[in-house]
């Protein structure tokens, strides 16, 4: 292996294997449906806090969280038997529901308190930064950082209008992200 | 002044088992994702299907990968999966081939 064609041999062969990496990672990649679901949720969850309405917040969770990952298991079924191709699912799936357990026993045990509105905050940030390192992804890191981060300094300074601001933030932020994965999945999906 | 030790070939580092273009790509598949189906990795790496079961055949007696077998909506379905062995196999072989492409462009 010392001629030039036995080293543009070796570069075909590692580019085809890349290649083929970088394909299948970007098919499994897909994270889309919920994030824009969740992201969707906190924006009108936002609006609910703003108008005073609490318990109606409460209750969009309540319902929209088992339905979120309901229909975001179900996508990923459907999936995996369309292209053939799938990471492991538990890790996910113990993330969200401990995002969801985590949300719901901060909120309950703060009774209104700082610990309802810091403790979903920092639950859905640290959530963020699991599903960021299991997806490699920089960008739902920071989403995740600045959501805990966000969520434990304003509300320490003012608790006013902060918790919908930080829920807000959130919520576009995961709209974007999601949004963004969505037309990367579309091109790589493309014949 | 160097030393009495010969410096060590990376070629000496390429595994038999996975220094082949198609057992590469099965293994590269399968570091990325934690399973693929039988179809998946065809129209991938573009082969028929003789050939990848041949190839997977030399990959799952060396340990490489497992085969698992079952139905879905009543049609078969063959799942394949990188083992540990794999997996590490495939980084090390993809180093060996960094190596020596670096090797012949310095």
């Amino acid at each position: 292996m010392n001629s030039p064609q036995d080293a543009n041999l070796l570069r075909e062969v590692e580019g085809t294997v890349e290649e083929a990496r970088r394909r299948a990672r970007l098919l499994i990649s897909d994270y889309w449906l919920p994030n824009v679901f969740f992201g969707a949720t906190a924006l009108v969850a936002a609006a609910l806090l703003e108008k005073g309405l609490v318990l109606a917040m409460v209750v969009l969770w309540t319902v929209a969280g088992p339905i979120g990952m309901l229909l975001t298991g179900l996508y990923y079924v459907r999936k995996e038997r369309a292209i053939g191709v799938a990471r492991t699912p538990w890790p996910y799936a113990l993330t969200g529901i401990g995002i969801f357990v985590g949300c719901m026993a901060t909120g309950f045990l703060g009774r209104g308190q700082l610990l309802s509105y810091v403790g979903p905050l920092v639950v859905i940030g640290l959530g963020y930064l699991v599903f960021a390192w299991l997806e490699r992804k920089l960008g739902i890191a920071v989403v995740g950082a600045l959501t805990a981060l966000l969520g434990v300094s304003l509300l320490l300074v003012s608790r006013g209008h902060a918790y919908s601001l930080v829920l807000a933030f959130f919520g576009a932020a995961a709209l974007v992200v999601g949004v963004w994965n969505g037309f990367q999945i579309r091109r790589v999906a493309r014949p | 002044m160097k030393s009495g030790k010969p410096e060590r070939h990376p070629t000496a580092d390429l595994d038999e088992t996975a220094h082949q273009r198609v057992r590469l790509g099965i293994l590269g598949i399968l570091s990325e994702a934690d399973r693929a189906t039988f179809s998946y990795l065809r129209e991938a790496l573009q082969v028929t299907d003789g050939n990848l079961s041949a190839h997977m055949s030399v990959l799952s007696n060396a340990g490489l990968i497992a085969v698992d077998k079952g139905y879905v909506e009543n049609r078969p379905r063959t799942w394949v999966r990188a083992t540990a062995k794999g997996r590490a196999t495939f980084r090390a072989e993809m180093d060996a081939l960094r190596r020596l492409i670096a090797r012949h462009d310095s």
